[in-house]
């Protein structure tokens, strides 16, 4: 096992969009401040020295897209101005929409197999109060916020994180079926999942019965994108469930077939946040 | 000395004239006011549209494909590409060697810092009035040392395809790249 989750945290935002903040940029500056608020306090978990060799922060997501792609927000608007950060956003991936987090992982690993620690972010917030994004038939209820992952990379090996595509359309048990690949055999590994309301669910529960597996969340959260199986890991730590060390396989689906996945261990001394919602 | 070759270009008409066009809006679906009055706070692109989803991620492959005959030993490929998307995107943009993120440059600030050989393919080509952009393209090659033959072939390659596929304006940089 060679990725060690050191920290992790999630902030559910409800409550932030361009209206309730008065504008567009006002309600990104709020979320961005959230960002360096996050990102600090997950940083808290290794030493001021070894953060300078933190090289990258991923920010990853699946919809907060349009004020970027209209040029309304830019890329550098995600971090705070004025602030000094220990690791500032430097990478913003979306176009592998839920499993951005595990291309991102794909590609700085392989450019980086030496590196000792990695930082991801995922956010998901609705700031253009959306209906398209607040509920959908394709996963049920939405759920927002950002969650921020700090990974130990002990020693890398490229099958502990896989980022590829469905090869049908028919994504989901096709998502199912690698997953039960990768984990026959396994009786070490708990798989993360990401939220679906029942009728998608049952896809899982069919097709990957028998092998260990976080609960489903999808009732208390709805379906919080890339954040998923990161969020279901974060509420299992901070109510300390990790007595022993275990090693999970968090895992994505993306609309269009992206999938992701990454093998990681947590045990007590990893340190997780669940925030208020905002 | 290791260079950077940055390749710019406009264009100036459809890539795809003779290929029968898929009318598609792709845009996300608005249900309600609120919707409807959440996109208009949003820029609208006055520039003009040369292209369609379909035929820019056409033209980017072609251009990989450009790059791929080559056999330019460059193992990092950045792409910048605007979501949404319009639907899954093509197995080219998924290998291992490319990333495709909202905007390259930062990443490629890394790489020019590390040194390492790399291609960015940065273009602002709107799909959609909801996309800024310019229809401009730089395609900047970064080489580990002076550039080869081979480098200067495969950026003769390139300006070959962009003028193909109605990009004007072709012209070619060299600069030393700053640590």
């Amino acid at each position: 096992m060679s990725l060690y989750l050191k920290s992790a945290a999630f902030t559910p935002i409800e409550s932030i969009t361009f209206s309730s903040s008065g504008s567009l940029r006002s309600a990104f500056a709020h979320v961005s401040e959230i960002l360096f608020e996050q990102s600090t306090r997950v940083l808290e978990a290794i030493s001021p020295d070894i953060r300078k060799e933190i090289g990258r922060h991923f920010l990853c997501s699946t919809m907060i897209e349009l004020p970027f792609t209209t040029g309304a927000i830019a890329e550098s608007d995600l971090n705070v101005v004025g602030k000094e950060q220990h690791v500032p956003v430097t990478s913003f991936v979306n176009t592998y929409e839920c499993a951005s987090w595990g291309y991102s992982l794909r590609y700085y690993l392989k450019q980086n197999p030496d590196a000792r620690y990695v930082m991801v972010s995922i956010l998901d917030a609705n700031v253009l109060d959306l209906s398209f994004w607040q509920s959908n038939e394709n996963w049920g209820n939405s759920g927002f916020g950002l969650c921020t992952l700090l990974l130990e990379v002990e020693s890398f090996e490229k099958h502990d994180i896989t980022a590829s595509c469905a090869v049908t359309y028919n994504t989901t048990p096709e998502f199912a079926t690698i997953i039960r690949k990768m984990a026959a055999g396994r009786d070490d590994l708990t798989l993360s999942l990401p939220f679906f309301p029942e009728n998608i669910r049952q896809i899982f529960t069919k097709l990957l019965n028998g092998f260990k597996q976080l609960p489903d969340l999808h009732d208390r959260w709805g379906h919080c994108f890339g954040s998923d199986p990161w969020l279901n890991i974060i509420c299992h730590g901070v109510n300390g469930d990790f007595h022993q060390p275990k090693k999970i396989l968090a895992c994505s689906i993306a609309l269009n077939g992206y999938y992701c996945t990454a093998e990681v261990c947590v045990d007590q001394q990893s340190t997780f946040y669940l925030s208020e919602a905002v | 000395m290791s260079k950077l070759i940055e390749i710019t270009a406009t264009l100036v008409r459809n890539p795809y004239p003779d290929l029968p066009k898929l009318c598609a809006a792709r845009t996300l679906p608005l249900h309600r006011e609120e919707d409807f009055e959440a996109i208009s706070i949003l820029p609208v692109n006055s520039n003009p549209m040369m292209l369609n989803f379909a035929e820019h991620y056409l033209l980017i492959v072609e251009l990989l494909g450009c790059i791929k005959s080559f056999e330019a030993r460059i193992d990092t490929c950045l792409l910048r590409i605007q979501m949404p998307a319009g639907g899954r995107m093509p197995k080219e943009f998924l290998d291992e060697k490319v990333l495709m993120l909202q905007d390259v440059r930062a990443e490629e600030a890394f790489l020019q810092r590390e040194g390492k050989p790399y291609i960015a393919i940065e273009d602002t080509l709107p799909r959609h009035p909801l996309e800024a952009g310019n229809n401009k393209i730089q395609i900047r090659i970064a080489c580990e040392q002076d550039p080869s033959d081979l480098h200067w072939n495969l950026v003769e390659g390139i300006s070959t395809k962009l003028k193909a596929v109605g990009f004007d304006a072709v012209e070619t940089t060299v600069k030393d790249r700053t640590a």
